[in-house]
């Protein structure tokens, strides 16, 4: 079995469910165990497009049971001899050797599956593929620091949804998204027409980066109307965290004077602080909101010195010192603690 | 605004800050952890093979799947020959 086997690295294995259901098409070799009408084959066919009933063959992975998948579409380019070369598009998890047996003994003549190439999977065409040598190639080029070949072998996860429903969202929602926020309705800046309720929808940043999956509470209508509330809810956050600043809760913020953490986009800064100080043991912890508010992590104290020595080790001269000092290196940020 | 859809239905009017990358513009490593490589499986290897070998031809760190398993061998049984010559025997 030869053809598209799209593999995907790092973060982007996190799309690998949707772009594992999506249609896929196949060209194969059928052979027939005796002879047979071409148009008798043809009329078989026929009846194998659509819903069909099948069980996955012993040698699966996946539990045995009857299942109902779609085949799209099913034709014979070609008949030779014994020979049928037959073109499918079917529904994800359909089998196709299981498909040409079936088809074998509808005709009473049975039939196995010879060859199989997948010619496409979901958007992923077979022409736009690279072979094994090609990634060898590239990456071997790599070290002559010449990238462009691998930016063409390896492609971006985006270019693999184009199939699924959009949408983009404004940059100022990007952060809250890939922390786990729901998609809200004043963030949206444009839609795919095809959104149904419930379906799965990509949302992208206004560069064309994909930021999450999401299924949709509303259909495009819905959305274009809404002006407030939840358009979608997250299924998976493909973009890391921090590479948008955090833009949310930015109203009201004036008189309360500069807040660097938020103003500044410090916060990784001062999450290490934080951290370094051991405010934090782990994020958020001791807090109710797994984010310290403004007003929380301001006047977090620092811990209160060690009281009793466990380990019996004896006690450094003078005491012990606390808050340890810091390493002396001036980091010109204001001081927090 | 980046189209990967021709369909899409502008609502508000919004220009991209200076913040991201576009796809195609990101750093390498970042550009690999959001890659996609449409590989075009050879016959023989299974699908999970295959996997390892790219992950081994690319030196990539990370996490490392492919979607959709593709049974590895392209003829089943010692039986095949090709079409001129088959048909005759049996």
């Amino acid at each position: 079995m030869t053809g598209v086997l799209p593999i995907l690295l790092g973060r982007a294995t996190k799309v690998s469910r949707v772009l594992t259901r999506m249609d896929k098409e196949y060209v194969g070799v059928l052979y027939l165990h005796g002879d047979f009408e071409e148009d008798a084959l043809r009329e078989v066919v026929r009846e194998f497009t659509g819903p069909i009933y099948q069980r996955p063959p012993v040698k699966s992975a996946v539990a045995r049971e009857l299942r109902v998948r779609r085949v799209k579409e099913l034709e014979v380019l070609e008949v030779e001899g014994r020979y049928a070369l037959i073109r499918a598009v079917v529904e994800a998890g359909t089998y196709i050797r299981k498909l040409f047996y079936d088809i074998g003994e509808v005709l009473g003549v049975g039939g196995s599956m010879r060859e199989l190439r997948r010619v496409r999977s979901g958007g992923i065409q077979e022409r736009e593929c690279v072979t094994l040598q090609d990634l060898v190639m590239a990456f071997s080029k790599l070290e002559e620091n010449d990238e462009s070949e691998v930016r063409r072998v390896v492609r971006p996860v985006e270019e693999g949804l184009k199939q699924v429903p959009q949408i983009v969202i404004k940059d100022t929602a990007v952060a809250a998204v890939t922390y786990g926020a729901a998609l809200k309705a004043p963030g949206v800046v444009a839609i795919s027409p095809d959104i149904e309720r419930g379906s799965l929808v990509a949302i992208f940043t206004l560069k064309g980066e994909l930021v999450a999956l999401g299924r949709a509470r509303l259909s495009s209508d819905g959305i274009r109307e809404a002006e407030r509330g939840v358009v979608a809810d997250l299924e998976r956050v493909v973009m890391e965290r921090d590479l948008y600043p955090r833009e949310w809760g930015r109203r009201g913020s004036s008189e309360e004077g500069l807040d660097p953490g938020r103003d500044l986009y410090l916060w990784p800064w001062v999450d290490s602080r934080l951290w370094s100080r051991g405010a934090l043991a782990r994020k958020g912890a001791g807090l109710e909101s797994p984010w310290p508010s403004r007003a929380a992590w301001v006047q977090i104290p620092p811990p209160a010195p060690p009281q009793l020595n466990m380990r019996r080790t004896p006690a450094p001269e003078g005491g012990v010192k606390w808050p340890p000092r810091s390493s002396g290196r001036s980091s010109g940020w204001p001081t927090l603690l | 605004m980046r189209r990967w859809r021709e369909d899409l239905v502008v609502l508000k009017e919004a220009e991209p800050g200076p913040h991201g990358y576009s796809p195609e513009e990101r750093p390498l490593s970042l550009y690999l952890s959001y890659g996609l490589i449409p590989l075009d499986k050879p016959s023989g290897p299974t699908s999970h093979q295959v996997t390892r070998w790219v992950r081994r031809i690319t030196g990539f760190p990370g996490r490392i799947g492919h979607c959709g398993t593709l049974e590895a061998e392209g003829r089943s049984r010692g039986d095949w020959s090709p079409p001129d010559t088959a048909g005759e025997g049996d």
